[in-house]
């Protein structure tokens, strides 16, 4: 591609447009295997370390202090309510361009798990610290984040 | 044992937001500014080191084989370190490695990011370090993160917002005096709570600008120096280096308070030999500190994770301006990445190469008043949960 010459803030500088022409074909994993087999059945699957009790949500191959393997049967079901931790509200998409819609983004401990999840916080212009949320379901679901459309107060 | 080794130089290009130079050039100008105020040459050098942030910002794969000319790699052992944006604090813990170690007696260090050339911004790129399965189908960058660990902060302690933005109003402040800053200014409380709403809490002037820019320094052994003849007031020893990472997840782990950091610091002070690491002790003996603040309140995070300050205890002191350049203990004299800008690797190199010239009487109007021992500069990356720490004192301190 030939050279051009823009300018930008007042920088002139000569360039050369360019990309990474690559895609990928990501391996969703052990673990993440049944974590997303969960959520198409509708479930949030969560596993245990047998030798130090802490519960991962989404679940782990192993556990990342005692470096044990979690095996099959250390997975199970958790319910899909817990406590929000944080949350923002997001004004500028990655372009810096503002978004028409605002939303809101949330950490939620799950109840029963020892690590927080990060999704979307629905329903709610006055989000509760501590509060009690709850998992809101996709009618259709493919075995994805999105299976999830969110959280919601309880 | 290992050798004793000190900094004998720094050099720094300007900070822009988009400079005319490649990240290699750049890297150039700081190398070889460092090279000539050690009053040394390519040839004398016999270690390499260089710290860049993620390829996907320079836009080419493997940067550090891209930029090895320009950071004076030709021809020589040359390595690179990748951290994040721990990186730039962590590429001098390498130099300091390899010559405390005995493998080299000279090393340059160059730490560079070419921030302007990835479309259609930083951010976009940034989405790509996270988990690619749970976390980028909800499109999160690290503003959006970061608003969350804000959030959970000021919660925690019950921080004002107002503690929170005086750390920009200082640092944008000081770096009025620095002459590689973008943003020196001016500002009032005000204006910074008022700024523009990005991810609520944060707002455009809790953040610092992304940039193109590198900075470099030359480690040598004692022998060296000796035999180079420099002079002890040109040089600042390496007192204690710490490096930590958290739990991978960053959803993991409580972001009140950085943990990973504290066990760096734990490292790096008994390192130097400084066993008590209660804030009070600590603020004594070290004379002020370059904390990681590419937002205002990871200047207080920070601070407090360094243990300089008690948990919570850090926005109030920044408020009351304890932290100012003239205050009891100085923070980000150099303006921080708030005030001169933050192009990722380097961004935390200028930090090293403040620490050496503060130490050194060379920062001009930017010098602290009073005699330095020593000085800390401190960093934060990858996926927030590593803490590089290095502190360097005196040339003529025991």
């Amino acid at each position: 591609m030939l050279p051009t010459k823009r300018d930008q803030q007042g920088v002139p500088t000569t360039e050369v447009w360019g990309d990474f022409p690559v895609t990928y074909h990501y391996t969703v994993g052990i673990s993440g295997e049944k974590f997303f087999e969960g959520l198409k059945n509708q479930k949030l699957v969560a596993n245990t370390c047998n030798s130090c009790n802490k519960t991962y949500l989404p679940p782990k191959l192993f556990c990342e202090d005692c470096f044990d393997e979690l095996t099959d049967d250390s997975y199970k079901e958790i319910k899909a309510s817990g406590k929000l931790v944080s949350f923002t509200e997001v004004f500028l998409d990655h372009r810096g361009d503002k978004l028409s819609d605002p939303y809101f983004l949330a950490l939620i401990q799950l109840n029963g798990t020892d690590t927080t999840f990060f999704h979307k916080l629905i329903n709610t212009n006055n989000p509760t610290i501590g509060g009690n949320v709850t998992a809101v379901w996709n009618d259709t679901r493919s075995g994805s984040l999105f299976d999830l459309n969110g959280f919601q107060a309880e | 044992m290992t050798k004793k080794v000190g900094l004998v130089s720094a050099g720094i290009t300007r900070f822009q937001r988009r400079a005319k130079e490649t990240g290699k050039e750049l890297s150039y100008y700081s190398a070889k500014m460092a090279l000539d105020a050690a009053g040394i040459t390519r040839k004398d050098v016999d270690g390499v080191i260089i710290g860049s942030a993620p390829d996907a910002f320079d836009g080419v794969h493997q940067k550090h084989e891209y930029l090895t000319d320009g950071s004076g790699g030709y021809n020589l052992p040359t390595m690179r370190g990748y951290v994040g944006g721990g990186t730039g604090v962590f590429s001098p813990i390498q130099g300091w490695y390899c010559i405390a170690s005995g493998v080299h007696n000279i090393v340059l260090i160059t730490t560079e990011e070419k921030m302007s050339s990835v479309l259609p911004s930083t951010q976009a790129a940034f989405m790509t370090i996270f988990d690619n399965l749970i976390e980028r189908p909800l499109g999160p960058n690290l503003i959006w993160i970061f608003a969350l660990e804000m959030r959970r902060y000021m919660e925690a302690h019950g921080i004002p917002k107002e503690h929170i933005a005086s750390v920009s109003v200082k640092n944008k402040e000081n770096a009025i005096d620095h002459p590689s800053a973008m943003l020196g200014k001016k500002w009032t409380l005000d204006e910074v709570l008022n700024s523009e709403m990005l991810a609520d809490p944060v707002r455009l002037l809790d953040i610092s600008p992304v940039a193109d820019g590198a900075a470099s320094f030359v480690m040598m052994s004692e022998e060296k120096i000796k035999e180079f003849g420099i002079s002890l007031d040109d040089v600042a020893w390496v007192d204690g280096v710490g490096w930590n990472v958290d739990t991978t997840m960053w959803t993991n782990r409580d972001l009140y308070y950085p943990k990973y950091l504290e066990k760096a610091a734990h490292q790096a002070y008994n390192m130097a030999g400084q066993k008590n690491h209660s804030p009070e002790v600590l603020r004594k003996w070290l004379s002020f500190a370059e904390p990681y603040d590419p937002f205002n309140y990871k200047e207080l995070h920070h601070l407090e994770g360094l243990q300089l300050f008690g948990k919570g205890k850090a926005p109030q002191a920044a408020f009351d301006g304890i932290t100012a350049r003239d205050g009891d203990f100085p923070t980000c004299p150099s303006g921080g990445l708030l005030g001169v800008g933050n192009p990722i690797a380097a961004a935390a190199g200028m930090k090293i190469c403040e620490i050496y010239w503060q130490l050194t009487g060379k920062a001009g109007k930017r010098q602290i008043s009073g005699d330095l021992t020593r000085g800390l500069a401190q960093a934060w990356g990858d996926l927030m949960q590593v803490g590089t720490v290095f502190i360097a004192r005196g040339g003529r301190v025991e």
